[in-house]
């Protein structure tokens, strides 16, 4: 039988219940917790080529990332698309490093958070 | 010695050299477990043809980094942040997700022809340095 270590929410038996959201920690093989590899922060801007920023990881396998753009104190979430004129910003993520891009102009403080996980 | 708490993946001896590697183990007390402190659901309907933005509160004391998911009601696919549908399928963009001190923001470009109802699943995270 696979480890798991289950935490409930209020109000519900961690040892009968069997809805995921019911816990605060629900994990086991097949809901592992993300675990957190490095963070920080990287200000990027305003023109090419000092429109992009490089984290450095070094994992040597592509890693679940996250990175939020301070836009005038508004938190933007960085996805791998910028869609948005407003929001201009975008991600991508290798085996060694990710790369952050700012079409806003200006310098953005961008906030990152790579984890263990592998994608 | 310094206590410590290691659950590892199945098939993995966490008592061997496999069970110090982080992408072998579920949870690992050394190591910070990436925390949401807020999750909630919205609604809002965009006029066709229109980038529209949906908010909602978050009800926290700070400005939090944020996620989400959109699903056009009638359809069965969930949108990522910088994800798009085309005719004849969902034929909408999810254009951006953000939050400042008060609310979660959500601009959707909605492309079609007709106005879209859009369900959305967002997550707050914890602080960001």
């Amino acid at each position: 039988m696979g480890m798991t270590m289950r935490v409930s929410l209020p109000g519900y038996d961690c040892l009968t219940d069997g809805t995921i959201d019911h816990y605060s920690i629900y994990a086991d093989s097949d809901n592992v917790l993300i675990k957190e590899f490095s963070r920080g922060t990287i200000n990027i801007g305003p023109t090419f080529p000092n429109n992009q920023g490089t984290i450095t990881h070094s994992l040597g396998y592509i890693p679940l990332a996250f990175s939020f753009a301070n836009s005038g104190g508004t938190q933007v979430f960085v996805s791998g698309n910028d869609l948005s004129s407003s929001f201009p910003f975008h991600m991508n993520v290798g085996t060694s490093n990710i790369v952050l891009t700012n079409n806003k102009g200006g310098t953005i403080t961008f906030s990152y958070f790579i984890f263990y996980d592998q994608l | 010695m310094a206590e410590l708490i290691r659950v590892s993946k199945q098939g993995v001896d966490v008592l061997g050299s496999a069970g110090t590697v982080p992408n072998n183990l579920i949870f690992d007390s050394n190591l910070n477990t990436f925390k949401i402190v807020a999750s909630g659901t919205t609604t809002g309907t965009i006029p066709s043809g229109s980038l529209g933005t949906i908010h909602v509160a978050h009800g926290l004391s700070f400005t939090p980094p944020v996620t989400a998911f959109v699903k056009r009601r009638g359809f069965t696919n969930a949108l990522t942040v910088g994800a798009f549908r085309f005719f004849p399928q969902d034929d909408y963009k999810f254009f951006s997700a953000s939050a400042d001190p008060g609310s979660v923001n959500f601009e959707i470009n909605n492309t079609s022809s007709n106005a879209g109802t859009f369900d959305i699943s967002y997550f707050c995270f914890e602080i960001p340095l």
